[in-house]
């Protein structure tokens, strides 16, 4: 796997041109898509022309920036500049291209990185599998008989199929997290209104988030260290100064207090995600556990606001062209329209104070080890799910163990692990307290370095 | 709304008032997402007592420590 690090340090120091990363990646695009489904769109005579543009300032003696050639790809609800933003619907395919990039677009490209293309997303972001009736399923680059994950289905396999370095996704629920975890990839939802969501197609405004997919630690730090910075477009974004993590990023986590997360988390038997969350504590230390007794309340808050929050974002469509939906987000967004108001109330008190038991919970502990999926990519078409004793539908529960924590905007990260003897990935989470990213990716660092995480490259 | 499944004039008369039509081939998937966002309702139980501050999104102040940050 070709590293963004690795790639944007050859090109500048004049090892490898712009032009010549880039072309490798449309042709990895070209050889693996017909598989795996993750590119909705490519664009390559933009990503040769950028590239030209790029070789041509490096011959000048221009610095080309720290992800100099670097090809990335985003989820297919970021607006690119004379695409259609589909956000994987058949519904938003009348909308006229985008005229303009999304900030987090044009930042990674101030940076020297080169787009080369959008990605397979489950429609409008309310999915947890990479199964879309419009698009197809996004496929699994370790088995392509296996679910992505969703809804970043496309930028899970396209940075676990090694055909970008670094992808953006959107996480409201676990959307980042679940497909970083079932495409063996590390993938990092920041906090709440760190990154601006300027020029994205929205879900769920109150618990949206966008953030990096990338092959290593090293480069999910220096693409979020370019995504950094306020932008007014974004009602939410936080007007924080950037606060870059890659200089600190091998500092490891002498002092760091790290625990593990129970009560909810551990309450079912899961035992791939449970021996993936035991080989994870054992190496970071944390010898302890912190019961979490508001998470299964966090995690039904989520459900609730997300579901009514959403429905009422495609009302007007769910009145004027509702068999134009995706059945399986159809059914849910009809739903969530007929929520009764004091549900969503409710939810958003018990919202406030799960947010309240965590904040104290940060005065103790700095850091928090959780599983991220109860299980590696199931087949294509699995339709439930064992859960708590009862048969569940796998779309809304895949996410269960993600959504504790962005439904209260903390930043979290799945890092990938490989158990002796399984054929796929899965992800492990660590979670911080609001704006320290920071340890989140010192500790994904200390665990590429001690061999416990990695992203394979896919069979694809 | 207890566990028995809504019915479809329940339905219908929920859909009305939100301006819906929920087409006959979508009803079984609507009980069926409504009976499980109500199973998360009771979820929500041991964090709403009798609550009166109901809150916004989470949008964290951008101060530095006064979000219950660890020292690390």
């Amino acid at each position: 796997m070709n590293g963004a690090s690795a790639l944007a340090g050859a090109v500048r120091r004049g090892e490898l041109s712009a032009g010549e990363t880039v072309a490798r990646a449309l042709h990895r695009i070209d050889a693996a898509n017909g598989t795996i489904n993750a590119f909705t769109a490519v664009v390559a005579e933009r990503a040769r022309a950028r590239a030209a543009a790029l070789d041509r300032g490096l011959a000048a003696g221009e610095d080309p920036g720290p992800l100099a050639g670097v090809p990335f790809a985003v989820k297919n609800l970021f607006d690119v500049a004379g695409l259609t933003t589909t956000a994987g619907s058949l519904i938003n395919r009348d909308l006229p291209p985008a005229a303009v990039d999304a900030v987090l677009v044009r930042r990674l490209e101030a940076a020297g990185a080169v787009l080369v293309g959008s990605l397979h997303m489950g429609e409008y972001a309310y999915d947890f599998t990479g199964e879309n009736a419009h698009d197809g399923p996004c496929r699994n680059p370790h088995d392509p008989g296996r679910m992505t994950g969703g809804s970043s289905s496309g930028a899970g396999a396209a940075v676990g199929g090694g055909l970008v370095p670094v992808a953006l996704g959107s996480d409201t629920n676990g959307s980042i997290r679940v497909p970083a975890s079932l495409c063996g990839v590390f993938g990092l939802k920041p906090t709440y209104g760190r990154l601006p969501r300027t020029g994205t197609y929205p879900f769920c405004d109150s618990l949206d988030h966008v953030g990096p997919l990338a092959a290593t630690a090293t480069d999910l730090a220096l693409a979020y260290d370019a995504l950094q910075g306020f932008d007014r477009g974004d009602p939410a974004c936080a007007r924080r100064a950037p606060e870059p993590v890659l200089a600190t990023l091998t500092a490891g986590l002498d002092g760091v207090r790290v625990a593990r997360a129970g009560g909810f988390f551990a309450a079912e038997d899961y035992p791939q995600a449970r021996a993936a969350v035991d080989r994870v504590c054992a190496a970071l230390g944390a010898d302890r556990e912190e019961s979490l007794p508001g998470a299964a309340a966090g995690r039904a808050a989520a459900y609730l606001v997300t579901n009514a929050e959403g429905a009422a974002l495609h009302c007007r469509h769910l009145r004027e062209r509702v068999n134009d939906f995706d059945p399986d987000t159809r059914d849910r967004f009809l739903a969530g329209a007929l929520l009764p108001a004091g549900w969503y109330l409710q939810a958003q008190a018990a919202r406030r104070a799960w947010r309240e038991e965590m904040a104290t919970l940060f005065r103790r502990t700095d850091l928090l080890v959780a599983p991220c999926t109860p299980c590696p990519a199931p087949p294509i078409g699995t339709r439930h799910l064992e859960l708590a004793g009862r048969r569940e539908l796998l779309r809304p529960n895949l996410g269960l163990f993600t959504q504790p924590f962005s439904c209260i905007g903390l930043p979290a990260l799945s890092v990938p692990l490989w158990l002796p003897g399984e054929a796929l990935p899965i992800g492990v989470q660590l979670v911080a307290a609001p704006w320290r990213e920071d340890l989140c990716l010192r500790a994904a660092q200390v665990l590429a370095e001690a061999g416990v995480a990695e992203a394979r490259p896919g069979v694809v | 709304m207890d566990d028995t499944p809504i019915t479809d004039a329940e339905l219908d008369a929920l859909a009305t008032l939100a301006g819906l039509t929920i087409p006959a081939h979508c009803r079984d998937g609507v009980r069926l997402h409504l009976a499980t966002a109500h199973r998360m309702l009771h979820a929500l139980e041991p964090l709403t007592g009798d609550a009166d501050d109901l809150a916004l999104a989470p949008v964290f102040d951008p101060a530095p420590g006064n979000d219950g940050a660890g020292s690390a």
